[in-house]
C-alpha cells in the first residue's frame, strides 16, 4: 500500500494542506524544529486508525481552522485507488473510504484489509516510530510483534510452562530426599504394612506355642477328670447305702407281718367291691322286668282298639287325582260361556276387515296373496327409483335456470371491461423499450461519478502545474535568463473554456467541446514542457523531468475526463437531454416512473377483459349443457313410471298406486291374517275346555259307581260336592290306618325290652353265685370276711415289694439286690455319715483343680480361635498390594512426567540452535549489516521471557541490555526491519513512516541504516521526517530517487 | 485296570492378595469377596470332589502364596482336607516355589488320608487298599529356588497300575514364568508316568492329551488383570484302558476382564458413559453369574481427548462405575481406568510441520529408533528406580528397552498436552 496523497482540513497547526502526489521510494519530509513534522506523523495514524477514543477533541485540535480531520489518497499494492476521509466534530466522527473508480463507498473492515489487518498497536510500534520509539524494547514487547519475535505462534510458544508443569509433576511424586512426594507417602506406608506383616509372623510362633500348651492343658484335665470320677463313684456308693438302710428296714418288718397272714390259693381281685356291683345290677334288672311288662300291656290295648274304610283307601289314588282336578273342573265350567263370547267378536272382527280390502277379498285370496319380503323388497326399489329419477329431474330443472342466469351475467361483465379499457390513456414505451431506458439510467448516473472524480483528479493535477509553473517562474537566480512564453497558457486556457462551454451547452456540444477542450490543453502543455523555447543556460535535468510527468498526467487527467464525457453522451442520448447533470437524470427517471405505472395499468385491463370473456364463453356453453340435460331426465322419468303401473296391474291393484300407497294395502292383508288366525285359535280353546268337563264327570261316574255312591252326572255342582265328599272320607281312612301302625310297632318294642330284661335279670343273680363260689364262699357275708383277710395281705405284699424297688434303685451298676441287703447288714448307718463327708471333702478339692485347668484351656482355645480367625494378615496384603499398585503407578507417571520434558528439553535446545523465527534471522542480517558486522547471532533464547541476546565479534553472547543505546536502537530498528518483512511476506506491504531515528547513529551506521532503508523501500513506502539537512542528504546520496517534501513553508 | 477319577488342581496361593487394585473403599462385601476369593475357589474345589465323588484331589504346587504362609491358609487348607477325608476322599499335595518345604509351618495334623511329599521324591498307591490300581509320585521343593530338573528324578521311582507324576515344574523356556523345575515335553516322556499332574503356569493348558497326559490346570483364581476368564481345575477319568479324558470345572468366584471403550466418533461425554456402561453390562453377561473385576482402557482418537485427559475425569467415571456397579449382588469392580486417549489430529502432518511440535515429534521418533538414544533417555529413571528405598519395590519394574519404546507413546501425548 502506498499514500499518493494526503489533505488535511485541520489537525494541530495544519489547516487545508495538501502534500502529494507521494510517488517516490522514499519521501523525505523535511522541515525545521516545529514543522509539524510529528502532527504529521499522529495525522497519518490518526488517518489509518481513527481517533482516539476519549477526548478526540484535545487530540491535535484544528488550532488554524477548518474541519477536524482531512483526507488521504492511497493505493493498494494492485494499484486500486482508494479514498480515506476522517473527520470529527462533537456530533461524533465520520469515516469514508470509498474507491476511486467508483466511488462506492466500503464498509469500515476494507481500510482493515487494505492495512493487511495490522493492529493499531503493531502498525504503530513497527511501521510509523519515532526516536523515542527506538530507545527502548517498549512497544516490541507487546502483543504481535512480540509474538513474531518471541516465538510465538510458531509451535514453541508453550514450552517453558509446559516444562514447568512436567517439573511440577515430578517434584510432586517423587524427589530424591523428599519426604512429602508421593512415592515418599506410599513408601511410608509401605512400610507401616510390612511391619505389620511381621508382627502377624509372630502371631503365628504364639500359635504354634498355644496349641502345645492346650494339649498339656488337655491331658491334665484329662487325668483329673478321671480321679473326679473315681471319687463320684465312691460318694455315690456310700450314699446309696445311706439312703437304702431306712427301706431295708422296713423290708424286713414287711416280711415278718406278711408271715403272720393267711395265705389263699386264689380269692377274686376287689371281690368286695364287686360283688356290691353285682347286688346292684340284680336289682335294677329286676325293677326294669316289671316296667316292661307293664309297656306291653298298654300297647296290646291300643292295638286293638282302631277302624278302617279299606273301600275308600283302596281307591285312595283316583279319589286324589279328581281331588287334584277339581280345582280345573270348576275353573272350565266358569270359563266355557266367556270363550263362547270371544269367539263371537272375533268372527265379527274377520268380517270387517274382509270387507276392508275389497268386495273380492275371502279368505282364501287373503290366504295366499304374496307380501313376501323379497315382494317389499321390490316395492322399496321401485320407491327408491322412482324418489331418485324425480329428485334428478327437479335438480336439473334448477340448474338449468342458474345457469342460463349466469351466462346473462357473465355478458353483462364483458361489456363493462371492454368499457373500462376503452377510458384508458394508452403508453408511449412498450415494455422492452422502458427496462433498456432504465438500465441506460443507471449506466449514466455511474458514468456521472467517475467523470466528477476524473474533474477532481484534473483540477488537483492543474493546481500542480500551477505551482510548478509559478515555481519556475519565481527560480531566476537559478533559470536568470529563461524567456516566458504565454502561448501555452493561452492554448491551455483556450481548451478549458472550450469543455467548459461543452458541459454547459450539453448534448452533442458536449462531445465537441471535450475534444476541442482536450486538443487545445494538450497542445498547450506539450509546447510549454517540451521545447517551447530556448533557454538561456542548460537548466538541470532533475528540476525539468518532474514537470514534465506532471504534465504527462495532467494530460492523461483531462483525456480520461473527455473520454467519461463522451460515453455519457453517448449513454444519454437517447432521452434527448438539454444537459447532463444529476437533477436532470433524477427528472428523467421520475418520468420513465410514470411510463412504466401507465404501462403496468394498460397490461392490468386488458388481463381482465381477458379473463372476462373467456368466462362469459365458459358460462354459455354450461347452460346450453344444463337444458340438454333436464330434458333427458324428464323422459326417463316417464318411462319409469309407466313400467311401475304395469307391474302393480300384473298383481291385481290400482295401477294409481304408489309404492308407498301399496304398502298400506301390506298393512291390511296382515291384520286380516291375524283376525283369521284369533278365530281359529278361540275355536279351538273352546272345544278343549268342553272336552275336559266331561272327562272329569265320567270320571267322578265310574268311582262313585264301585263305592255303590248314587250320583246326578247333570248337576255339575253336585258331582263337585261328591268328590269333596270322597276326599274327606278317604282322609280319615289314611289318618285311622297310621294310627293302627303306630300301635302295632309299639307293643313289638315292648315285647323286646321285656325279653331283654328277663336275660339280664337272670343274668346277675348268675354272676353273684359265681363270684361266691369264686371266693370259695356260699354266703355273701363269709365272702366279706374273706375279702377283708385277702386285701391286708395284699397292701403287705405291695409294701414289700416296693420297698425292694427302691433298695433295687439303689443298687449300682451291676450289683444285684441281695449283694446290696448283704452290704446293708453290714454297715453302720453312722460309719457310713462319716466316710460320706471324707469323700465330699476330696471332690471338691479335685472339683476346683479341673476348674482352673479348664479355665486356662478356654482361654488359650479362645486365643488359638481368635488366630484361627484372624484375616488381618489377610488385609495386610491386600493393603501391601494397593499400595505397591499405587507406588507402581506412581513411578509410570514419574517416570513419563520426566521423559517427556528430558525430550521437551533436547528439543528446545535443537530449536533455539536450528530455528529462530523468521523475524529474529532477518533482523540479524540487518542489524550485522548496521553495526558493520560487529554483532551477529541475534537469538531469541527459550525460557528467558523477552529476552534477545547477540553474539560480539569476540564470540561474547551479550543480552540486548547490555549493549549501547546506539547500538540497542540499531537492534531495535532492524528487529522492525525484520517485523516489516515478515508482515509483508504473509499480508501487504504498509508504508514505513519514521521520525528522526537515525539521529543517534554515528555516520557509518547511519548510513548503513539509510541503505537499509533504500533497500527496504523496493518493496515499502518509505516516509521519512527530518529537521537535519545531513539527513535529507543522506537518503537523497543512498537512494537518489528520493523525493523531497519541504514542510512548515506554508504556516 | 479299574477307572480312576480325580481332580487335578494347582497354584491356589492361598490368601494371596489381588494384584494391582489401586481403587479406594470398596464396599466391604466387594472387599471381603476379593480378600476371600483364593479361599472360596479352594471351598469350591472341595465341594466338586465331594459333588463328583472322585477319589483324589491332587495339588501341584503353589498352595499358599508365600513361603511365610499365612496361618488362616494353613488352617483352611487343611479344613479342606479334612472335609475330603470325612468323605472318603483322598488327597496328595506337593508344594512349589511359593510355598517350599523350608517355610513356616503351623503345628497341624494333616488327616490320614492325606499324603504331602516331601524333598525326596516317593512313589504313593493311589488307593492304599489296591495298590495294583495305580501309583502317585511326586516331590515338593525343599527351597524357594529350585533350578534342577527334577522330572529326571521320577523316572527311578517303583510304580504300579496307572503312575501320576505329582510336580510343581516350568515346561518349555517362554511360559512366562520363572525358570524353577525347568524340563521339556521330553523331559516327560518315557519316564513310566502316565498322567503328568503340573503346577506352576498359571494358564490351563494340556501339552499333551495322553501318553502321558501332560496338564497344567492353571491357578484355582486369578488375581490380577493378566488372569483373565475362567480359573478352576480339571476332573480326570482314567479308563479301564488307561485313556485320560478331562473336564475342566471353574473354581474362581471372581473373574478378571478388560473392557475397551473407544471415544472415536463422539461427540458428547454421555456418549462415552453410555459406551462404558455397555461395555461393562457385557462383561458382567460374559462373567457367567461370578464377580467381575476388570480394568477399563478408553483409548482411541476423537473429540473426547480433552475431556479424559482433565485431571478427575477418570476419577469420576470410577466413582460411579463402582457406586453404580459395585454394590449390585453380582458385583463388577473397576480396578483402573487407564485412559489412552489421543487428540483428533494429524500426527504425520504435525510431524512435517517446520515448528517445534515438528522437530519434537521427529526427536521422539528418532529416540524410538536409536537404542543409544532410548538407553541414554531411559538413564534419567534410575534416579527412582535406582533409589535406595523406593527400588526394594520398583527393581523389578524398571523399564526394559522394548517397555520404554512403549512408555514413549505416552511420553508424546505427555508432551503435547504440555504444549497445548
Amino acid at each position: 500500500m502506498r499514500i499518493i496523497n494526503l489533505h488535511i482540513d485541520g489537525f494541530g497547526h495544519f489547516a487545508d494542506t495538501d502534500y502529494g502526489p507521494i510517488e517516490a521510494p522514499i519521501t523525505v519530509f523535511y522541515g525545521p524544529n516545529e514543522a509539524g513534522k510529528s502532527t504529521l506523523l499522529a495525522f497519518l495514524r490518526t488517518m489509518f486508525f481513527g481517533f482516539p477514543p476519549t477526548k478526540r477533541d484535545a487530540f491535535y485540535p484544528p488550532l488554524r481552522g477548518g474541519a477536524h480531520g482531512g483526507r488521504i489518497f492511497l493505493e493498494d499494492d494492485g494499484g486500486g485507488g482508494y479514498h480515506v476521509a476522517l473527520s470529527e466534530s462533537n456530533k461524533g466522527v465520520v469515516a469514508r473510504l470509498s474507491r476511486v473508480a467508483s466511488a462506492d463507498q466500503l464498509d469500515p473492515q476494507a481500510l482493515d484489509r487494505l492495512l493487511g489487518h495490522a493492529s493499531k498497536g503493531m502498525f504503530e510500534s513497527v511501521f510509523a516510530f519515532n526516536l523515542a520509539d527506538l530507545e527502548k524494547l517498549g512497544p516490541l514487547g507487546k502483543g504481535d510483534a512480540s509474538r513474531q519475535i518471541y516465538s510465538a505462534g510458531m509451535g514453541a510458544a508453550k514450552v517453558p510452562s509446559a516444562l514447568t508443569g512436567l517439573q511440577k509433576r515430578q517434584d510432586e511424586l517423587f524427589k530424591p530426599g523428599g519426604s512429602n512426594q508421593e512415592v515418599a507417602r506410599l513408601l511410608n506406608e509401605l512400610d507401616a504394612v510390612e511391619r505389620e506383616l511381621r508382627e502377624s509372623a509372630n502371631g503365628a510362633t504364639r500359635f504354634a506355642d498355644l496349641t502345645e500348651h492346650l494339649a498339656k492343658t488337655e491331658a491334665e484335665i484329662r487325668d483329673l477328670t478321671a480321679t473326679a470320677k473315681d471319687v463320684d463313684l465312691l460318694v455315690r456308693r456310700t450314699e446309696r447305702l445311706r439312703a437304702a438302710f431306712d427301706d431295708w428296714v422296713e423290708g424286713q418288718a414287711l416280711e415278718g407281718e406278711l408271715a403272720g397272714l393267711p395265705e389263699r390259693a386264689s380269692f377274686p381281685v376287689d371281690g368286695l367291691n364287686r360283688l356290691a356291683a353285682l347286688e346292684e345290677r340284680a336289682r335294677q334288672a329286676s325293677e326294669q322286668l316289671a316296667d316292661r311288662t307293664e309297656d306291653a300291656s298298654k300297647a296290646q290295648t291300643a292295638l286293638e282298639a282302631g277302624a278302617i274304610d279299606r273301600a275308600v283307601l283302596e281307591n285312595a289314588g283316583e279319589i286324589d287325582r279328581l281331588r287334584r282336578g277339581r280345582q280345573g273342573f270348576d275353573a272350565s265350567v266358569a270359563d266355557a260361556p266367556k270363550r263362547a263370547s270371544e269367539l263371537r267378536q272375533l268372527r265379527e272382527e274377520l268380517e270387517e276387515a274382509l270387507r276392508g280390502l275389497g268386495q273380492d277379498w275371502d279368505l282364501a285370496r287373503l290366504d295366499t296373496f304374496d307380501e313376501s319380503i323379497p315382494v317389499q323388497a321390490e316395492i322399496n326399489a321401485w320407491d327408491v327409483r322412482l324418489r331418485d329419477a324425480e329428485r334428478l329431474y327437479h335438480a336439473a330443472e334448477g340448474e338449468a335456470g342458474q345457469a342460463e342466469k349466469d351466462a346473462q351475467r357473465a355478458a353483462g361483465a364483458r361489456a363493462a371491461e371492454e368499457d373500462r379499457l376503452g377510458a384508458l390513456e394508452p403508453s408511449r414505451l412498450t415494455e422492452v423499450e422502458l427496462d433498456d431506458h432504465r438500465r441506460r439510467l443507471l449506466r449514466c448516473r455511474g458514468l456521472l461519478d467517475e467523470r466528477r472524480i476524473a474533474g477532481m483528479k484534473r483540477e488537483s493535477l492543474e493546481a500542480q502545474a500551477d505551482d510548478a509553473e509559478r515555481t519556475i517562474g519565481s527560480a531566476p537566480a537559478v533559470y536568470p535568463n529563461a524567456p516566458r512564453s504565454m502561448l501555452p497558457f493561452v492554448l491551455g486556457g483556450g481548451g478549458l473554456i472550450a469543455i467548459l462551454a461543452g458541459l454547459l451547452l450539453g448534448g452533442t456540444a458536449i462531445v465537441l467541446g471535450v475534444l476541442l477542450g482536450v486538443m487545445l490543453l494538450g497542445a498547450g502543455v506539450a509546447l510549454y514542457f517540451g521545447n517551447p523555447q530556448p533557454r538561456a543556460t542548460q537548466q538541470p535535468a532533475a528540476e525539468a523531468r518532474p514537470a514534465a510527468k506532471l504534465a504527462q498526467q495532467l494530460a492523461a487527467a483531462v483525456s480520461a475526463e473527455a473520454e467519461l464525457t463522451e460515453r455519457l453522451s453517448a449513454e444519454a442520448a437517447v432521452f434527448r437531454l438539454t444537459r447532463l447533470d444529476r437533477e436532470a437524470f433524477d427528472d428523467r427517471e421520475a418520468r420513465l416512473n410514470t411510463e412504466a405505472s401507465l404501462l403496468r395499468e394498460v397490461q392490468h385491463q386488458e388481463q381482465r377483459l381477458q379473463d372476462a370473456a373467456k368466462n362469459e364463453g365458459t358460462l354459455a356453453t354450461h347452460a346450453v349443457e344444463a337444458q340438454a340435460t333436464l330434458e333427458r331426465l324428464g323422459t326417463e322419468l316417464d318411462a319409469l313410471r309407466r313400467e311401475w303401473q304395469s307391474w302393480l296391474t300384473a298383481r291385481g291393484l290400482d295401477p294409481g298406486l304408489m309404492p308407498a300407497t301399496v304398502g298400506a294395502v301390506f298393512v291390511q292383508v296382515t291384520s286380516g291374517r291375524k283376525s283369521a288366525r284369533a278365530v281359529a285359535d278361540a275355536e279351538h280353546r273352546l272345544e278343549r275346555i268342553e272336552a275336559d268337563i266331561d272327562e272329569f264327570v265320567a270320571a267322578v261316574q265310574a268311582l262313585c259307581a264301585r263305592l255303590g255312591i248314587p250320583v246326578d252326572t247333570a248337576d255339575r255342582r253336585r258331582v263337585a260336592r261328591v268328590v269333596d265328599e270322597l276326599a274327606d272320607r278317604m282322609d280319615e281312612a289314611k289318618r285311622a290306618d297310621a294310627a293302627g301302625k303306630q300301635a302295632q310297632l309299639a307293643l313289638d318294642e315292648a315285647t323286646t325290652r321285656l325279653q331283654r330284661a328277663t336275660r339280664a335279670d337272670a343274668d346277675a343273680r348268675d354272676e353273684v353265685a359265681a363270684l361266691l363260689g369264686a371266693g370259695g364262699c356260699s354266703e355273701a357275708e363269709e365272702f366279706r370276711r374273706a375279702a377283708q383277710d385277702d386285701g391286708r395281705r395284699a397292701v403287705v405284699v405291695e409294701r414289700l415289694r416296693d420297698c425292694n424297688e427302691r433298695l433295687q434303685r439303689h443298687c449300682a451298676h451291676g450289683t444285684t439286690i441281695e449283694g446290696l441287703k448283704a452290704e446293708l447288714a453290714a454297715a453302720d448307718p453312722v460309719a457310713l455319715e462319716q466316710e460320706l463327708a471324707d469323700l465330699a471333702e476330696r471332690a471338691a478339692t479335685v472339683k476346683d483343680e479341673l476348674g482352673r485347668l479348664q479355665q486356662a484351656f478356654g482361654q488359650v482355645s479362645n486365643e488359638l480361635s481368635t488366630l484361627r480367625n484372624q484375616e488381618k494378615t489377610s488385609s495386610l496384603r491386600a493393603d501391601r498390594e494397593r499400595l505397591k499398585a499405587s507406588l507402581s503407578e506412581a513411578a509410570h507417571q514419574w517416570s513419563i512426567a520426566t521423559l517427556a520434558r528430558g525430550l521437551l528439553l533436547e528439543a528446545q535446545a535443537t530449536y533455539e540452535k536450528e530455528r529462530q523465527p523468521g523475524v529474529i534471522k532477518q533482523a540479524d542480517a540487518v542489524f550485522s549489516a548496521i553495526t558493520g558486522g560487529r554483532y551477529h547471532g541475534l537469538m531469541s533464547p527459550f525460557g528467558g521471557g523477552q529476552r534477545l541476546t547477540v553474539v560480539d565479534r569476540d564470540g561474547t553472547t551479550k543480552d540486548a541490555e547490555q549493549l549501547s543505546t546506539g547500538t540497542q536502537q540499531a537492534l531495535y530498528l532492524a528487529l522492525r526491519f525484520g517485523l516489516i518483512r515478515e508482515f509483508g511476506t504473509n499480508s501487504v506491504h504498509l508504508p514505513v513512516i519514521v521520525d528522526e531515528v537515525l539521529v543517534n547513529f554515528d555516520a557509518h551506521r547511519a548510513r548503513r541504516a539509510a541503505e537499509g532503508f533504500a533497500e527496504l523501500s523496493k518493496t515499502n513506502q518509505v516516509l521519512v521526517f527530518t529537521c537535519h539537512e545531513s539527513m535529507r542528504d543522506l537518503f537523497l546520496q543512498v537512494a537518489p530517487m528520493t523525493q523531497v517534501i519541504e514542510i512548515g513553508g506554508e504556516r | 485296570m479299574a477307572p480312576i477319577r480325580f481332580v487335578h488342581a494347582a497354584d491356589l496361593h492361598l490368601d494371596s492378595p489381588f494384584v494391582g487394585l489401586h481403587a479406594r473403599n470398596p464396599p466391604e462385601r466387594v472387599a471381603k469377596t476379593l480378600r476371600d476369593a483364593t479361599f472360596s475357589a479352594y471351598d469350591n474345589i472341595i465341594n466338586l470332589c465331594i459333588e463328583e465323588g472322585v477319589e483324589a484331589l491332587l495339588v501341584a504346587g503353589d498352595v499358599y502364596d508365600g513361603a511365610d504362609r499365612s496361618l488362616r491358609a494353613q488352617l483352611e487348607f487343611f479344613a479342606g482336607l479334612r472335609r475330603l477325608d470325612a468323605h472318603g476322599i483322598r488327597s496328595f499335595v506337593c508344594h512349589g516355589n511359593h510355598d517350599p518345604l523350608d517355610g513356616w509351618q503351623a503345628r497341624l495334623t494333616a488327616p490320614a488320608g492325606c499324603h504331602q511329599f516331601g524333598a525326596r521324591v516317593e512313589a504313593v498307591p493311589f488307593d492304599p487298599s489296591q495298590p495294583e490300581r495305580g501309583t502317585v509320585v511326586g516331590v515338593s521343593y525343599p527351597k524357594r529356588d529350585v533350578t534342577e530338573n527334577l522330572a529326571v528324578r521320577f523316572r527311578a521311582a517303583p510304580k504300579q497300575g496307572f503312575a501320576i507324576g505329582l510336580l510343581h515344574c516350568n515346561v518349555g523356556t517362554d511360559t512366562g514364568h520363572l525358570p524353577y523345575a525347568p524340563c521339556s515335553i521330553e523331559d516327560l516322556v518315557g519316564i513310566g508316568i502316565d498322567y503328568w499332574a503340573l503346577g506352576h503356569v498359571h494358564t490351563r493348558q494340556v501339552l499333551r492329551p495322553q501318553s502321558p497326559a501332560i496338564v497344567y490346570p492353571g491357578n484355582t483364581q486369578g488375581r490380577h488383570v493378566n488372569e483373565q476368564g475362567a480359573r478352576g481345575v480339571y476332573v480326570a477319568d482314567v479308563g479301564e484302558d488307561g485313556a485320560v479324558a478331562l473336564t475342566f470345572h471353574e473354581s474362581g468366584p471372581v473373574r478378571w476382564d478388560t473392557a475397551v471403550v473407544s471415544v472415536a466418533g463422539m461427540q458428547t461425554e454421555q456418549q462415552l458413559l453410555d459406551a462404558i456402561d455397555r461395555a461393562v453390562g457385557k462383561l458382567l453377561e460374559a462373567a457367567g453369574g461370578r464377580d467381575l473385576v476388570y480394568r477399563l482402557r478408553i483409548e482411541g482418537r476423537g473429540e473426547l481427548h480433552d475431556s479424559v485427559r482433565r485431571n478427575g475425569f477418570t476419577d469420576g467415571i470410577e466413582e460411579r462405575l463402582n457406586a453404580e456397579w459395585g454394590d449390585a449382588s453380582q458385583f463388577a469392580w473397576c480396578e483402573r481406568i487407564e485412559a489412552a486417549t489421543s487428540a483428533d489430529f494429524d500426527r504425520a502432518a504435525l510431524r512435517d510441520a517446520p515448528d517445534f511440535t515438528g522437530d519434537l515429534l521427529r526427536l521422539i521418533d528418532s529416540v524410538r529408533a536409536d537404542p543409544t538414544r532410548l538407553e541414554r533417555i531411559g538413564s534419567q529413571l534410575l534416579a527412582l528406580y535406582g533409589h535406595a528405598r523406593a527400588g526394594r519395590y520398583l527393581k523389578a519394574e524398571a523399564l526394559t528397552e522394548a517397555e520404554l519404546v512403549a512408555a514413549l507413546d505416552e511420553v508424546e501425548t505427555a508432551c503435547l498436552e504440555a504444549l497445548a
